[in-house]
């Protein structure tokens, strides 16, 4: 309900808009504390290289900040924490790495030698744009304490995550970069709040997505929000095949590949990634492609969940002997019909996420897969627009989450990923929308 | 321990004159207290405090679970005539109470020290207070431990913030001893101070709590029989067999399963000795689940007996599964209640169970992961046809199943409603207002138990549980007006630990302590009054061993059988509510069903009692071995108990193999170094052959124990051979090598977009020792040849990365030039055996080979700043000979 509200809020004319966000900016900085309630946000994907939004969230717990200066953060947020990533970008601001190192939880890093040089190349980074630092939500994962900021770099806008956590009854900066599942998803927000700043054309709104699957995030305050159908279906095998794009797409090059049919295989990927197979496969002689199909059919491929992130899909499957894994596929332009592989040996943040065993696959998927459950028996999909994929096979192309910003992408795109449980923000819109009203509407005298 | 039910049954009655003199009123109101006794929270202890404790008593009116522990003013664990006593003294003045201490733990499922525990259990603690609002658990909090190694898990306080469970997210370890561990430092009761959670009466402290875990351990030669029939015979009432229900042993479902034919039998084997949980599955014989019609899905205890394939499944060898009508599962509402009635189509059949429905409270429904919501519906099921029999003395008029699409705990107890049935003994239904009890099937534990009090509704057509009381998690549920017996509701009620709130433990809330709820003191909650005429007698029986002379360290099974019941008579005299006989006749009681009680005694003493008729032991010492089994039947009017002649057994040692001459005769290695090879070859791209040459030979006996024929010397021979086995491997350990892999990379400060190169290749000798023979056993009349390998070395493949392109997305420029790689070493692990029979027995081939996780590593250097890339080539998996 509220949701909708939202919408329907969002496509007024923008000149309403705009005069909402900045009543509505009025209004939340006239209240004392930060608003906190749960955030949703869309998992970016990795396609091929491309980031690109989905259709899965996750949410957390956060405290909305607004975009304060950092200077503002302690009056907004009387966490703790809010006052050491103050002294923190500080520090940094001023070119003080030593400083800023000396903030860091201890174990963050393997030598202290290793935190100076972290905390002086974020000095460096940012030289131009700390003093233009704003903060835009403070997020409570659990036991931590992260803020999400943003800050001028070119002409881009680049969006960061501090971490801190609380040792010995201190907080401290716990940025860290030994691979660890907080880590994952300090990158994975990290790049949900850059998706976000550059506003990729045809993304959804969260708020106008719903989810079938909403499932805790092990050891946070955190659930994973997503849609899929459980199988229990081997696509290698003879049986019928789901009646669901997905999995004929996925039977067609399953069954290519059975059959050591590669040039079939490869050419069910998307051009980046077909061509980068064809590449491997010109270095094995037909004996070694012929002992690769033959491995695969021993090891089958019994497909037992389908994650729907739409345009992005995953088919988690498993083989005898070699535990859960998955496929990528992506419907270029939410068209079911283009659906195609794609990353091959192309990985990203998400993937640290998604092969993880003990903090993904096991508790998340698993409970939901390979149960006796038929997939929707539906020929189409209600797919909405997608990005297109940059195709092509330069090896020197960079990643293109798209700089183009939509006009008057301000206070409400902030508004629009946010889906708060929490009354306060619900009440102050009611309160706008019913000045605007007024104010258009009053019948004339 | 005092019988509060007779102080229930007799003082409250002149504390209630005394009540009434002074006017009380009743209140209705929940508050929490600020201190003991305030049972209405404004300050003061008054008439209204005693009033609501009496109320609740006489279950009037029930005080909430939450208030409940203030209503103590003994401080003695009960709710009784006793505090209304004190707290009467109190409003008069007349004495003064100590606060109420810090919270402290109730009690634990699994409770210290118990063993048999399902691997998909989850640990629960009950507190005496509730936690205070604002304390949350995380699993750093409260944790399940198995050597040293946190299981995956996650926490999940009640609605009530009386229990704090903690589900495991990965099977609990088989076999092992399992610790949960419930840190105190953050918990706080609802009165901000910290639990007193070891007890010492001093708050603060950790609750750790140890439990062992079932054996999932196949045994061989054992294995369970049966057959599953549907619960609703077809229209010439004949059974419908089902085909195609899976049965699976919890903890071993890909290893220990099967599926029913078309007859609806079934045969698991081999299966685990002892008491093990099964799910059986009948949801594929349909293939409808959820939206269609199908068989239900049930989880079970069945024990076997050790060295016997043909155990009879859930005791009977017949399991009956119900059919779930198409539309029976309703999804459940997040923010209100959703009443669940039978579907029309059940109803249309049996219209006399109409108005039988759940009352499911919003948002109460959650599966293991935490995920709320679902669907849930009911289906009536045959008393005398459930999935198991139902104990003995307990008659439920009517069963319900209920059945979820997944989730499987409710976080609040949900009220339901049954129809008021006749008793399928007397044929007299219970009169309104009239007591009964919930009673439900702990799937945990694998028992009924009462779930709490209900009562007969005023126009007596329904039994309805009482306020607090309900389900508390989906499966089998019923309705008893008659039986005896306590309950395991962990509400804390009476303080008798059965939730009824009337304190005398045995769960119907009626005060006379015989638990029917009648008040006739009779037990049987029908109104009527039985009296023994003949109680009949135990006759027979005797108790058989499997090897009257056994050796050393060799099974033993006691057999208890043949005792039975002669059956009994008793008198019935019935009245109705003005006390006019409405029967009174002599009846025959059916014999009951016999059950045993055991003894095992060996060398040196008692060394295991039980339940059964049948009790395995491993005789570990030489010397004689007894058992005595007392047989009893549990029925009205029930016989004497008769002890057994006592079944015995002997125990010698065998020795150990000694040099023994005769013709050497070793079997073909070939099909065991096939076997290594295939296991081998389960390496993605791995083509090694191996080559095996027969190297020493040895040959020895020693004596063994022949059931009925005792010892016979050198009963037990073998000859033996070594073997030497080699192979050489090349390959790379990519499936297909990538000719380069794009890598997102985020230091933080700087994020970009590389391109390396990466080689893993494996140019490996490798070797193995094996040794088999040729196993000749006399005593078992058995022979075999066997073989066995051991394989545990590491792989060391060649490991190559470079980087070869980079692009910057943004933070600090960086180039090719500037990232340092370094790529870490791969170590490919591989432990195991495999096993053709064995020197000691011929048990087939058995194999296990473990292939460790495979981390393709490479670190990325940056500033100064390291990041370190990995990603797993070969995920870790146990590849066995199944």
């Amino acid at each position: 309900m509220i949701a909708r509200e939202k919408i329907a809020f969002l496509q007024r004319p923008v000149r309403a808009r705009a005069v909402g966000a900045r009543a509505l900016l009025i209004l939340l900085a006239l209240v004392p504390s930060a608003l906190g309630g749960p955030v949703r946000l869309t998992v970016p994907f990795t396609v091929d290289r491309t980031i690109t939004a989905s259709g899965m969230a996750i949410e957390l717990e956060a405290d909305e900040l607004g975009g304060r200066p950092v200077s503002q953060l302690k009056e907004a947020s009387p966490h703790p924490s809010a006052a050491v990533l103050q002294a923190l970008v500080g520090h940094l601001a001023a070119n003080q790495p030593e400083a800023a190192a000396a903030m860091l939880r201890q174990g963050a890093f393997q030598s202290p030698e290793d935190g100076l040089s972290y905390a002086r190349n974020f000095a460096k980074a940012f030289q131009e744009g700390w003093s233009s630092l704003v903060v835009r939500r403070r997020y409570n994962p659990g036991q931590e304490s992260w803020f999400s900021w943003e800050v001028p770099q070119g002409a881009r806008t680049v969006s960061r995550i501090f971490r801190f956590a609380e040792q010995d009854g201190k907080w401290l900066w716990a940025d860290e970069l030994q691979p660890s599942p907080l880590r994952s998803v300090q990158t994975l927000v990290s790049a949900a709040e850059q998706l976000v700043v550059e506003n990729q054309p045809g993304a959804r709104a969260v708020e106008s997505m719903t989810f079938k699957h909403a499932v805790a995030v092990p050891g946070m305050q955190a659930r994973w929000l997503f849609n899929g159908f459980s199988a229990s279906w081997d696509a290698f095998g003879n049986g019928p095949v789901p009646d669901h794009p997905v999995t004929k797409a996925y039977a067609t090059a399953a069954k290519a590949l059975y059959s050591g049919d590669f040039e079939a295989f490869a050419g069910a990927y998307l051009p980046f990634s077909a061509q980068r197979m064809r590449d491997s496969l010109a270095q094995m002689d037909d004996s070694q492609k012929a002992s690769f199909a033959e491995s695969n059919r021993q090891l089958g491929r019994k497909v037992t969940f389908v994650l729907e992130a739409s345009p992005v899909f995953l088919v988690f499957y498993e083989t005898d002997g070699r535990g859960m894994q998955y496929d990528t596929l992506f419907a270029a332009g939410g068209d079911v019909s283009k659906l195609r592989f794609a990353n091959f040996f192309v990985e990203s943040f998400i993937d640290e996420i998604m092969k993880d065993r003990g903090f993904f696959q096991d508790p998340v998927i698993r409970p939901l897969a390979g149960r006796l459950e038929d997939p929707p028996k539906t020929a189409t999909l209600p797919l909405p627009p997608a990005p297109q994929v940059t195709s092509g096979g330069g090896s020197q192309s960079s990643s293109a989450t798209s700089p183009q910003k939509e006009p008057d992408a301000g206070p409400e795109r902030m508004m629009a990923i946010r889906s708060s449980k929490s009354w306060i923000p619900w009440l102050l819109l009611g309160l706008l929308l019913a000045v605007l009203l007024l104010r258009y509407f009053r019948p004339k005298s | 321990m005092r019988s509060p039910s007779l102080l229930i049954g007799v003082g409250l009655q002149g504390v209630l004159l005394r009540m009434i003199t002074l006017g009380c009123l009743v209140t209705s109101a929940m508050a929490l207290p600020s201190r003991k006794g305030d049972l209405d929270e404004d300050g003061r202890y008054t008439v209204r405090d005693v009033a609501r404790l009496v109320n609740h008593l006489q279950q009037i009116e029930f005080l909430h679970p939450i208030i409940q522990p203030f209503a103590d003013v003994t401080g003695d664990g009960l709710l009784d005539e006793a505090d209304v006593e004190k707290l009467v003294d109190l409003v008069l003045d007349k004495t003064t109470i100590t606060d109420i201490p810090p919270a402290r733990p109730l009690e634990s499922s699994p409770a210290h020290g118990e063993n048999q525990v399902a691997l998909t259990r989850e640990a629960v603690v009950r507190f005496s207070l509730p936690l205070a609002p604002a304390v949350t658990l995380t699993p750093d909090d409260f944790a399940l431990w198995f050597a040293g190694k946190r299981i995956l898990s996650r926490v999940e306080i009640s609605s009530d913030r009386l229990k704090a469970t903690v589900f495991p997210l990965e099977q609990l370890p088989a076999s092992a001893r399992v610790r949960a561990h419930l840190k105190g430092v953050n918990l706080r009761d609802t009165l901000n101070r910290l639990l007193d959670l070891d007890r010492d009466g001093i708050a603060g402290g950790d609750l750790v709590f140890d439990f062992d875990t079932v054996s999932v351990t196949p045994v061989p030669r054992t294995g369970m029989v049966g057959r599953v029939l549907a619960a609703k015979q077809n229209a010439a009432g004949a059974d419908v067999p089902l085909a195609g229900v899976i049965i699976q042993v919890v903890g071993a479902e890909e290893t220990i399963r099967t599926t029913t034919a078309a007859d609806g039998s079934f045969t698991l084997t081999p299966v685990p000795a002892g008491q093990f949980f099964v799910e059986v599955d009948g949801r594929p014989v349909t293939g409808q689940f959820p939206n269609g019609g199908y068989y239900a899905f049930v989880n079970k205890v069945w024990v076997a007996v050790a060295g016997r394939p043909d155990n009879p499944a859930a005791g009977s060898g017949v399991i009956y599964l119900p059919y779930i009508v198409p539309g029976s599962l309703q999804p459940m509402s997040a923010t209100q209640a959703t009443m669940v009635p039978f579907p029309n189509a059940v109803l249309t059949e049996f219209p006399q169970l109409a108005g039988t429905e759940l009352e499911v409270p919003a948002n109460s429904l959650f599966g293991n992961d935490g995920t709320r919501g679902g669907r849930v519906g009911i289906a009536p099921v045959p008393a005398n046809r459930l999935p198991e029999p139902l104990p003995m003395g307990l008659n439920l008029p009517l069963v319900i199943t209920i059945q979820t699409d997944g989730a499987t705990n409710f976080d609040r107890p949900v009220p339901v409603r049954f129809p008021n049935v006749p008793d399928p003994v007397t044929g007299l239904r219970l009169a309104a207002g009239q007591r009964s009890a919930l009673w439900s099937f702990n799937h945990d534990t694998g028992v009924w138990e009462i779930a709490g009090p209900m009562t007969v509704t005023a126009d007596g057509n329904f039994v309805v549980t009482d306020p607090g009381v309900g389900v508390r998690q989906p499966g089998w549920h019923g309705t008893s007006p008659g039986t005896s017996g306590g309950g395991g509701d962990p509400n804390p009620g009476g303080g008798d630990g059965d939730g009824d709130g009337d304190g005398d433990g045995d769960g119907d809330g009626d005060g006379d302590g015989d638990g029917d709820g009648d008040g006739d003191g009779d037990g049987d909650g029908d109104g009527c009054t039985k009296t023994c005429i003949d109680s009949g007698t135990l006759a027979g029986g005797s108790v058989s061993v499997d090897r009257p002379q056994a050796c050393k360290d060799d099974n033993l099974t006691f057999t208890a059988s043949g005792s039975t019941d002669s059956g009994g008579r008793q008198r019935i005299v019935c009245k109705d509510a003005e006390g006019t006989t409405i029967r009174d006749e002599e009846v025959t009681i059916p014999p009951g069903n016999v059950t045993y009680e055991f003894t095992v005694s060996g060398p040196t003493g008692v060394i295991k009692t039980g339940k059964g008729s049948s009790v395995t032991i491993k005789a570990d010492q030489i010397g004689s071995y007894s058992a005595t089994f007392t047989a009893s039947s549990k029925r009205d009017c029930p016989p004497g108990g008769i002890t057994l002649p006592p079944g015995s057994a002997t125990v010698v040692d065998r020795g150990s193999f000694t040099q023994y001459g005769g013709a050497i005769d070793l079997p073909n290695f070939a099909p065991v170094v096939s076997r290594l090879q295939t296991l081998l070859n389960y390496i993605p791209g791995c083509t090694i052959r191996l080559e095996s040459t027969t190297v020493g030979l040895t040959q020895g006996a020693r004596d063994c124990c022949k059931s009925g024929a005792g010892k016979i010397a050198n009963g037990e021979r073998f000859s033996e051979g070594g073997v030497s086995i080699s192979g050489k491997g090349s390959f790379p350990v990519w499936p297909i090598p990538p000719t380069s892999i794009f890598r997102d990379l985020d230091w933080g400060f700087s994020r970009a977009l590389v391109e390396i190169k990466a080689g893993v290749f494996v140019d490996a000798e490798i070797a193995f020792l094996g040794n088999g023979g040729y196993r000749t056993d006399e005593c078992v009349l058995e022979s075999c040849g066997y073989a066995e390998i051991g394989a545990d070395f590491r792989i060391i493949p060649n490991v190559t990365v470079k980087v070869v392109a980079c692009a910057q997305i943004f933070g600090s420029y960086v180039d090719i030039a500037d990232i340092e790689v370094t790529p870490a070493s791969i170590i490919i692990p591989l432990s195991g055996r495999i096993n053709y029979n064995s020197k000691e027995d011929c048990s087939g081939l058995n194999c296990s080979l473990g292939l460790g996780d495979v981390t393709f590593r490479a670190g990325f250097k940056v500033g100064g700043v390291g990041l370190e890339y990995q990603a797993v080539i070969i995920t870790s998996k146990t590849l066995t000979c199944q």
